[in-house]
């Protein structure tokens, strides 16, 4: 498991991740670099016990062989790495009408071409202040956003005052992966010390991996033995004196594993943004099994000469969705053949074949060997990134929504609110949140619904006093009208049943039973007495 | 003169005494249990043996009461009496984990010559002074003083339902289950537990001792197969129209059970056989006072007796009258088998199939929710009673034992399975008819995956006996003879 490598100074630490979010991670099927069938129920345990500790280790690496690469390096280094102070304020989802204390944090950014400044999303999300500086120079600069990918953790940053770039050089970015072995340079502004810092190491792994900023996206990842530590962030991973990485995250209980987003996510982003807008990674959303069982195969007629894998399942949100079909065997893609585990050669490096989907853009077509009843065909597969509300990705930059009435408070499910929620699934209401954003879509869940709607809070008044077993259950209708989304609700109030709103919840029998016209007359009294601005946001359509 | 008749006095009184505490003395053993649990997760063998030790207390000429926990899974049981190593095999002639009571028969009736069997009280005062019997361990008898402080419905850890609880206060360490307490000679109950920090002991009662004694045929414990909840909150006791005070909310019934024939989600029971029942379950009983409602089924009432319900439904008053039953376990969507009786089970092709219950979820340790996943856990949580029709049970793959037939699908486990040879299954039962039929298992379709586990029928075979013989595997299938 990650943690994000920003320091933190502050009451709120932002990255602890605890284990039973890795379970959601693991669920989270729509990815395409993520396809994650075979890996979803075995793996579990053992990264869980990954995701208990952070242990930090300072070293510092002194004896720096300087060779002229190294040289080079160094010398850019001075004059595009930059230290980004950070205030930032998370949104508080246990009382959704306000933030949490905002917190202090550093991290590094790096200058490239047309004076933008690249660093992580994870830095800047939720940023209330954001200040650049120079090294070996004290001034403070201003900057602001201008493109940020919560899905691969990469933001990139502008400075209006054009003196910032004075004496400034940008870095320029390797076109290719570095092989195992290759030894790279990490800059970057980690804890210890106020000075940029330099450490070595080589490429350990080149990989597939969660990004934690997101708790649901996985891509592809560098895995470097160089001392990545918090405030690294951001920090470009130098190759023969260009950029082949961006540090972003380490790995808890291990050591000297670190990762850097690599320089094809890093070409992806830049590519995405080039029209102005960020679109994210298109969604290819299949599970798949691999063929290596011969029954199978002969069930399926795939003759043994074909090698590929097949598609078990899929999401209903992403581009597979009126494409591909269940059963399909998935032989090639795009004219590269997949082995019967679902790997690809690729650059003369064995990669899941997702990753040759991952390297496509919104609106890109992906192309398809197919065997399906006994035939083959090709299928090509128009990428799209829609919305998918069941993703459980965690939301940056944006005020959570909710409704209050009779100081019951609604909110959407969300990452954010389940985090707040600890590990107490003894809870049966608890249970069954994890449940739903685990399985919405596997299990259908989702079809009554354009988002599960959750009493999170009872603000105790007398109106409310018997509710409080309906906290944490998702609300299915309220005087009979279906709440498949927050704007539901106001409607459903409308239509009291003989006088009270009548509440039900999943899997609960009870109901919840309120006197509409008390509930009505109360809700002033409770928005005034715990200090409640707005009695609902429900979005753009308010 | 005077001094020495009172001292004379005190003690012929304390000869008296003697000479009925040896009577009731001479009716504690010592029962030592060897038992052993199948492995939950491998069902074809039997985890580690193991030894429990508790109390019985003679109650009639050849047989002994104790506690359905102490000899559950018992592979032997033995009884000792006080200051004698001798042991004694016993049979367990009868238990019900509902009641937590067991009885015991001895095989050798010598341990009998001597005692006079304990009768059990027909009434005990709900603040009376009694005596716990125990022995320590070179099996000296101790007595210790204790009093009763609360009579309560509380949960039994292996019942479906409350059951009534006496609450003792004592000094007396107790060290053992199944220690029997006493009133005027008499059997008051019998202890489950001790809790040394609040030195509180949980007592079952003599009226749940005399039913199981004289209730002959055992009938077992009556339910009527309903969940319900209080009804104090005046909001919805006014949506639900209910004038009266008192009264609680009928969430749902098991289907098959007498309550789902009579009684309807949000009916609100304001009378249960004439007892009126306030608005969080509780009514006054005659002999223990203020109780739980419940016990006017599990108490006073058997299986195959009617109560009469005054209930108010739409607004309207009405009385229905309501069969009770016993409540089995097994007929829960996912059963609990607290007992740990020996699951069915198959294994195909390295292919583990059974039925979902309680104990296997239990068996995962106290992190099981997270370990077997939310799906599972859901299920269990809330859906005990979503038995549609008769049987419905949850299927699940357990795990597989990897062999070259299931190459690639090694990684699945504890997923519910929906088909079996492309026929849909409700139970193991359904399973077992499927591969009599058709000889063996070809393929089965998991939850919410697209693709079926495909078997290959000619390797299936010489797979097989590979499986059973390499992981010990005796029988490769287990399928209950209590068919339906």
């Amino acid at each position: 498991m990650g943690f994000l490598l920003r320091t933190i100074i502050g009451p709120h630490i932002i990255s602890v991740i605890n284990a039973h979010v890795y379970i959601h991670q693991k669920m989270k099927i729509s990815k395409p670099g993520k396809i994650i069938a075979h890996i979803m129920y075995t793996s579990m345990l053992k990264r869980i016990i990954i995701a208990t500790a952070a242990v930090f280790t300072l070293s510092l690496t002194s004896c720096l062989s300087l060779s002229a690469y190294a040289l080079s390096t160094m010398e850019t280094a001075h004059r595009s790495v930059v230290k980004i102070y950070v205030t930032y304020q998370r949104e508080d989802y246990t009382l959704p009408w306000q933030g949490v204390h905002p917190s202090f944090g550093t991290g590094t950014g790096f200058i490239i071409n047309k004076r933008r400044i690249l660093t992580n999303a994870h830095i800047v999300s939720d940023a209330r202040s954001i200040e650049l500086q120079k090294n070996g120079n004290a001034r403070k600069y201003q900057a602001k956003i201008v493109f940020i990918a919560h899905d691969c953790d990469l933001a990139m940053l502008d400075v209006e005052d054009p003196s910032f770039f004075e004496e400034t050089q940008a870095m320029k970015l390797a076109n290719v992966l570095p092989d195992l072995n290759d030894e790279v340079t990490v800059l970057g502004y980690p804890m210890g010390g106020q000075r940029l810092s330099v450490t070595k190491g080589v490429v350990s792994r080149i990989d597939y991996s969660v990004y934690s900023h997101s708790y649901v996206d996985q891509h592809l990842v560098l895995q470097v033995d160089a001392a990545i530590n918090p405030g690294n962030s951001g920090g470009p991973v130098m190759f023969k004196g260009k950029v082949v990485g961006l540090a972003f995250q380490g790995m808890m209980m291990g050591e000297n594993i670190g990762y850097a987003i690599p320089v094809p996510v890093i070409q992806h982003f830049l590519t995405d943004i080039n029209d102005g807008s960020y679109n994210g990674y298109p969604e290819l959303g299949v599970m798949f099994m691999d063929t290596q069982n011969d029954a199978l195969r002969k069930n399926l007629k795939i003759p043994d000469e074909k090698t590929g894998i097949i598609v078990s399942y899929i999401d209903p949100f992403a581009s597979a969705v009126n494409n591909l079909r269940l059963k399909d065997v998935l032989l090639s893609v795009d004219n590269v053949p997949i082995a019967n585990d679902g790997s690809v050669c690729l650059d003369n490096k064995l990669m899941i074949f997702s990753e040759l989907v991952e390297r496509k853009q919104w609106g890109e077509s992906v192309t398809f060997q197919v065997w399906r009843d006994g035939t083959e065909i090709t299928v090509a597969v128009p990428l799209t990134n829609p919305a998918d509300p069941f993703i459980y990705r965690y939301i940056y930059d944006e005020r959570p929504l909710y409704y209050i009435i009779g100081g019951l408070t609604f909110c959407p499910l969300s990452r954010g609110y389940l985090n707040t929620l600890g590990n107490d699934f003894a809870d049966s209401n608890k249970l069954l949140l994890w449940y739903y954003s685990e399985y919405a879509k596997i299990d259908s869940l989702y079809e009554d619904f354009e988002q599960f709607i959750v009493l999170t809070r009872r603000l105790p008044h007398p109106v409310n006093t018997y509710a409080d077993k309906f906290v944490n259950g998702i609300v299915t209708n309220i005087n009979n009208t279906p709440i498949r989304s927050i704007r539901d609700i106001e409607r459903a109030l409308e239509h009291p049943t003989n006088g009270f709103h009548v509440m039900r919840f999943a899997g609960i029998d009870d109901s919840l039973v309120m006197d509409s016209s008390a509930s009505s007359s109360a809700n002033n009294e409770i928005l005034i007495r715990y200090g409640i601005p707005s009695p609902h946001n429900i979005g753009e359509d308010e | 003169m005077r001094a020495l008749t009172a001292i004379i006095t005190i003690l012929s009184i304390m000869n008296v005494c003697v000479a009925n505490e040896t009577n009731v003395d001479s009716c504690l053993v010592h029962v030592i249990v060897t038992y052993q649990q199948h492995d939950p997760f491998q069902p074809w063998q039997k985890a580690r043996p193991s030894m429990r030790y508790g109390y019985g207390i003679i109650v009639d000429d050849s047989r002994i009461i104790t506690t359905e926990h102490l000899v559950r899974n018992h592979t032997l049981v033995e009884l000792c009496k006080a200051r004698s190593g001798e042991k004694i095999t016993a049979t367990v002639e009868m238990s019900d984990h509902q009641v937590n009571l067991a009885l015991l028969k001895a095989n050798n009736l010598e341990i009998f010559t001597e005692t006079k069997p304990v009768e059990v009280a027909r009434n005990v005062p709900c603040n009376a002074d009694v005596e716990v019997l125990q022995f320590d361990e070179n099996k000296e008898l101790q007595r210790g003083d204790a009093k009763v402080i609360q009579v309560t419905m509380a949960m039994l850890p292996s019942a479906p339902s409350p059951s009534l609880i006496f609450k003792l206060s004592t000094d007396l360490n107790i060290n053992r289950e199944g220690a029997p307490v006493i009133y005027q000679n008499k059997l008051a109950g019998i202890t489950m537990n001790y809790e040394q920090n609040t030195r509180i002991a949980n007592m079952l009662p003599y009226p749940a001792i005399t039913k199981f004694l004289e209730d002959t045929p055992y009938h077992g414990v009556a339910s009527a197969g309903f969940q319900w909840t209080d009804l104090v909150d005046p909001a919805k006791r006014s949506y639900l129209n209910v004038q009266r005070p008192g009264g609680i909310l009928i969430l749902s019934s098991l289907p098959g059970t007498g309550a789902s024939e009579t009684l309807k989600t949000g009916d609100v029971i304001l009378q249960w056989d004439g007892y009126t029942i306030d608005n969080l379950g509780f009514y006054d009983d005659p002999v223990f006072g203020r109780l739980s409602f419940p016990y006017l089924i599990t108490g006073r009432r058997k299986p195959g007796d009617t109560s009469s319900v005054l209930i108010v439904r739409d607004g309207t008053e009405m009385t229905v009258d309501v069969d009770l039953q016993q409540r089995l376990d097994k007929e829960l969507l996912v059963p609990e088998n607290v007992t740990g009786e020996k699951p069915e089970y198959l294994v195909e092709g390295g292919l583990v199939l059974r039925e979902l219950s309680g104990e296997y979820l239990r068996a995962h340790g106290s992190n099981w929710r997270r370990l077997v996943g939310s799906r599972l856990s859901t299920i269990y949580e809330t859906r005990q009673f979503d038995v549609e029709q008769e049987g419905d049970r949850i299927v699940i793959l357990s795990g597989i034992l990897p062999h070259p037939v299931n190459i690639g699908y090694q990684h699945f486990r504890n997923i519910p399975v929906t088909s079996v040879n492309g026929e849909s299954i409700r139970n193991m039962k359904d399973v077992f008819k499927i591969v009599e039929k058709d000889g063996y298992v070809k393929s089965v379709k998991l939850h919410s995956i697209g693709m079926e586990l495909v078997l290959d029928e000619n390797s299936l075979e010489k797979a097989n006996l590979k499986i059973a013989q390499l992981y010990h595997i005796p029988n490769l299938r287990n399928q209950s003879l209590l068919d339906d």
